[in-house]
């Protein structure tokens, strides 16, 4: 995964919308994320409820998405349970909502 | 948060010296970079950030730095005017995103001028190979009016997501207004079963390439 300034930039603009924003769960994708060399964008999945939350959470990144190259995807919990979009993509949890999910404890093994 | 153009343009050639065929990158000004490549001639990149890509913008640009062979606009999901196309074409630099760049650097052009992005070449050789169509007018990079024989004007809105989400379809009437179709231009692409019913309760179907085709026979 890449640690630059727009990474950071990304990171804060995620965790600074999570007060005001509508609740959305955050991730990486593509090359970027995957460290796979040179990058064309930057692909952020957004995870919502509401298909009427898009906008609002569009607007929190519109700042971001005007000074980087970021391809911004936002779908419904429905529409991603039907493209299995996150498994699919191989998504890396974003944000700190994301890294509290990411750090619950997980079942034990059978 | 305030961030320096040149900031952006570090970022841009920082990626573009990743690729293959690329020798190096070096930021000439804080909106330049020159692009040194293994097999062909250098060039220059002017980068700039703007929602909107308009004659405003790239004119005063590309006097400025008049040795440009290339116009990166950063933001993904911004779009470029029919001004901003034909003050790119009348200074004879290719424009385009990072992706269009990357893609022109991969196609190995000895003269990264004549590049031309694949989605829209493809899209207007098929109009003007169609007996309906009668003239095509590009009125943003993602827009076309289709004028056809006998039939109405269909206005027209090139997507090229993987999977078309609802919120796509609200994005690209919120920023292009009005249009009759989305054209899916990625061959493996599908809209969600939401996307469907948002745009048709707006009256815009959404259609793959062959489907389009046969849409342009039909009022």
């Amino acid at each position: 995964m890449r640690s630059d300034t727009a990474y950071t930039e990304i990171i804060n603009a995620i965790e600074d919308g999570a007060s005001f924003s509508p609740r959305a769960d955050w991730y990486g994708f593509g090359s970027y994320f995957n460290g796979q060399g040179a990058s064309s964008d930057i692909d952020l999945l957004a995870v919502c409820c509401a298909d009427a939350d898009g906008g609002l959470i569009r607007s929190q990144m519109a700042s971001i998405c005007e000074h980087w190259p970021v391809h911004l995807i936002i779908m419904t919990e429905q529409e991603e349970s039907e493209t299995d979009f996150i498994r699919s993509q191989g998504c890396i949890p974003l944000g700190s909502q994301s890294q509290d999910r990411a750090g619950e404890p997980k079942p034990p093994a059978e | 948060m305030p961030r320096s153009s040149e900031e952006t343009t570090v970022w841009v050639a920082g990626n573009i010296a990743q690729m293959k065929g690329v020798a190096g990158t070096h930021v000439t000004s804080p909106n330049t970079f020159r692009v040194i490549r293994n097999e062909f001639p250098p060039f220059e990149v002017a980068v700039f950030s703007a929602s909107e890509a308009t004659a405003a913008i790239l004119d005063p640009l590309l006097t400025v730095y008049p040795h440009v062979a290339f116009a990166v606009n950063v933001p993904k999901d911004s779009r470029w005017t029919k001004s901003g196309i034909s003050s790119a074409r009348e200074h004879g630099v290719a424009f385009g995103g990072i992706g269009e760049l990357m893609s022109a650097i991969s196609h190995k052009l000895e003269d990264v001028r004549e590049y031309k992005k694949k989605e829209n070449e493809f899209v207007e050789r098929g109009l003007r190979q169609h007996d309906r169509v009668t003239y095509v007018e590009q009125e943003f990079d993602r827009v076309y009016q289709i004028y056809r024989s006998g039939l109405k004007t269909l206005r027209i809105v090139l997507l090229n997501e993987y999977e078309l989400t609802a919120e796509h379809v609200r994005t690209a009437l919120e920023k292009y207004g009005w249009f009759d179709i989305v054209l899916m231009t990625n061959p493996n692409g599908s809209p969600t079963s939401i996307a469907e019913q948002v745009a048709r309760g707006m009256g815009i179907q959404i259609l793959m390439w062959r489907q389009f085709l046969g849409r342009l026979n039909s009022e």
